[in-house]
């Protein structure tokens, strides 16, 4: 069998029409599934905590930490196996304490039943620190204009997050405040 | 094109002196018709610059637009240089074409970017880089074009790269995505860049692979043993990707025997556990290639073992010596059998081999004792001497290769 270059030509049309099509489907499921949240997520309002200095400071976005983004090991309900394994999936559930959302529960599989007022959102193991462990929620940055992110990052330790998330626990940044003012961009 | 014309004037020549048929020359003038237009590097260039220059102007006004004014512009911009390139087509300016159709992929991508900005979307895996990926291979079936090919590759690695450093997890999307999209397109249109750019690529992840593994990189030379063994594979023997596989597999393993040639234990390989399994899966591979070329036919072949013993021995004092002196013994098999079966390139390739091991070994003599600047002339002469003589030598090997 000889090597072969195809000649440059027309390529079939319905074929290209069709990736065309397919690209805009990714790009549209992507925009779905995060419009979902804002469409039947509910608001928590999360604490920020300092965050790991080991982490680069950029420019174009806020590195952002949560009180929630360390757990105890406690909480894990259905934890018996000791050390928990990188990238597990986790639901933490959320109640409200005062101004911010705490951490009340854990667990591996989606709980069925929640008590009222709580909500549930669903992270993934980043690391098994001993007795707590580190958890990603995907809501750990928060894009703004360019070489912006530094001046914010400065504010970040009086910086709460209003975060949506849905029945599901999936979750999205909304809002920034300052000092219990939403912070604006312009 | 210049090299067709050449082609036609040439061929002319070779029938009228009876070296092939008029038959054989309209075969031979069919096989690199298809081969002459390569898509113009300039059209491309034209397009990437375009595309960047559109994106920065967007960047740069990028926070003052609202969501939707953002998915406006994203969405257009895709639409419209698709529609460029349908219209290109039309008016059969094909390479205009690929080339408006090569910045759609790369508007589709960098458009995934923005909408995870827009939302704040982090991802912890390179998910996005992947699918960009797909999209970029699914597009060199629409076109049968390498051009995409090769920015799906580079964007798998790059993909399989940003989740190895960033995650610190082996991405299995990797091999995924190449056993679905890369090795069917590499069997029906085959062609030397793609072949090229797919070993390359494959085998740069399987080092990955193994240094997230966290298992030693000596893992690499079973892995170039399964190169050897793959390249001997009969219905792949007498296609092109037969000798990439093969000069890949050769690379792999000259790097170990070079390095060790140094330094018995680099420190930036780590210390060697000798681990069974290490041996076991090298000496089955091998045996495999072995039996391979014996019954081709091809006994002379059985001297690629030698490439493998940096598996087989370690934890010697002066083992260095024994890899310098497989160099050499290397070296020579590669020059005397490439002459007999007159594969050129192999000839080469065990000249500079020979050179580099003449080198190592001066090196290791004489570095100790001499003084330095004595020791880099005496080597650039020495260089020099070597490859004259080589080079000169090289033109009587083949000859007798010929005439046996």
């Amino acid at each position: 069998m000889m090597d072969q270059k195809p000649a440059e030509v027309r390529p079939e049309r319905r074929r290209f029409y069709f990736m065309i099509l397919i690209q805009i489907l990714l790009w549209g499921v992507i925009l779905a599934s995060y419009w979902m949240i804002d469409w039947k997520g509910e608001p928590v309002m999360l604490e920020t905590a300092p965050v790991d200095p080991h982490d680069f400071f950029r420019g174009d976005y806020v590195i952002l930490s949560y009180t929630i983004s360390t757990i105890d090991k406690t909480l894990l309900a259905d934890n018996d196996s000791g050390s928990i394994e990188r990238n597990a999936s986790v639901y933490v559930v959320l109640e409200e304490k005062g101004e911010y959302a705490e951490a009340v529960a854990a667990y591996f599989d989606k709980p069925d039943h929640l008590q009222a007022g709580q909500k549930i959102i669903r992270g993934k193991v980043r690391y098994d620190m001993g007795d707590r462990v580190l958890i990603d929620y995907g809501i750990e940055r928060f894009y703004v204009e360019e070489n912006r992110g530094r001046d914010i990052e400065e504010l970040r330790d009086e910086l709460d997050v209003e975060v949506l998330v849905t029945s599901s626990g999936r979750s999205k940044v909304n809002r920034l405040f300052y000092r219990g003012e939403p912070v604006t961009l312009e | 094109m210049p090299s067709d014309r050449w082609l036609q004037r040439e061929s002319r020549s070779w029938v009228d002196n009876g070296i092939i048929s008029e038959n054989q020359r309209r075969q031979i003038l069919e096989l690199y018709q298809k081969n002459v237009k390569p898509v113009s590097i300039m059209v491309i260039l034209a397009s990437l610059l375009i595309g960047f220059g559109l994106l920065s102007f967007i960047a740069a006004n990028w926070q003052g637009m609202s969501n939707g004014l953002k998915l406006l512009v994203i969405f257009t911009s895709l639409l419209g240089v698709y529609g460029l390139a349908d219209w290109m087509h039309t008016r059969k300016q094909h390479v205009w074409g690929i080339a408006f159709s090569f910045l759609g992929v790369l508007i589709f991508g960098i458009g995934l970017m923005l909408i995870g900005q827009m939302y704040h979307i982090v991802t912890y895996n390179a998910g996005a880089v992947f699918m960009w990926a797909a999209v970029s291979l699914l597009m060199a079936y629409v076109y049968r074009n390498d051009l995409f090919v090769i920015l799906g590759l580079i964007l798998l690695t790059t993909g399989e790269i940003y989740s190895v450093a960033e995650f610190h997890s082996f991405s299995y999307m990797y091999f995924i995505l190449f056993t679905v999209f890369v090795v069917p397109y590499l069997i029906r249109y085959p062609s030397g860049y793609n072949q090229v750019f797919s070993v390359l690529s494959f085998s740069f992840s399987i080092l990955l692979f193994v240094i997230d593994q966290d298992q030693h990189v000596l893992w690499m030379l079973p892995y170039a043993a399964a190169l050897l063994l793959l390249s001997d594979v009969k219905k792949l023997r007498r296609m092109s990707i037969s000798s990439y596989l093969r000069v890949i597999g050769y690379v792999v393993g000259f790097l170990f025997l070079i390095i060790y040639s140094f330094d018995a234990t680099p420190f930036f390989l780590g210390e060697r556990d000798g681990s069974a399994s290490l041996i076991a899966a090298t000496v089955i591979l091998l045996a495999g290639y072995g039996l391979s070329v014996w019954k081709k036919g091809d006994a002379g072949r059985l001297f690629d073992v030698l490439l493998f013993m940096p598996v087989f021995f370690h934890n010697v004092s002066h083992i260095e010596w024994l890899y310098i002196l497989t160099l050499f013994v290397f070296s020579l098999y590669l020059i005397i059998h490439g002459s007999r079966h007159t594969l050129i390139i192999q000839v080469n390739f065990g000249i500079v081999v020979f050179v580099i091991s003449c080198l190592i070994a001066y090196g290791q003599l004489a570095w100790a004792f001499m003084p330095k600047s004595l020791f880099f002339v005496v080597g650039g002469l020495l260089l020099f001497g070597l490859s004259f003589w080589m080079q000169r030598q090289k033109h009587v090997w083949l000859k007798r290769g010929d005439n046996q």
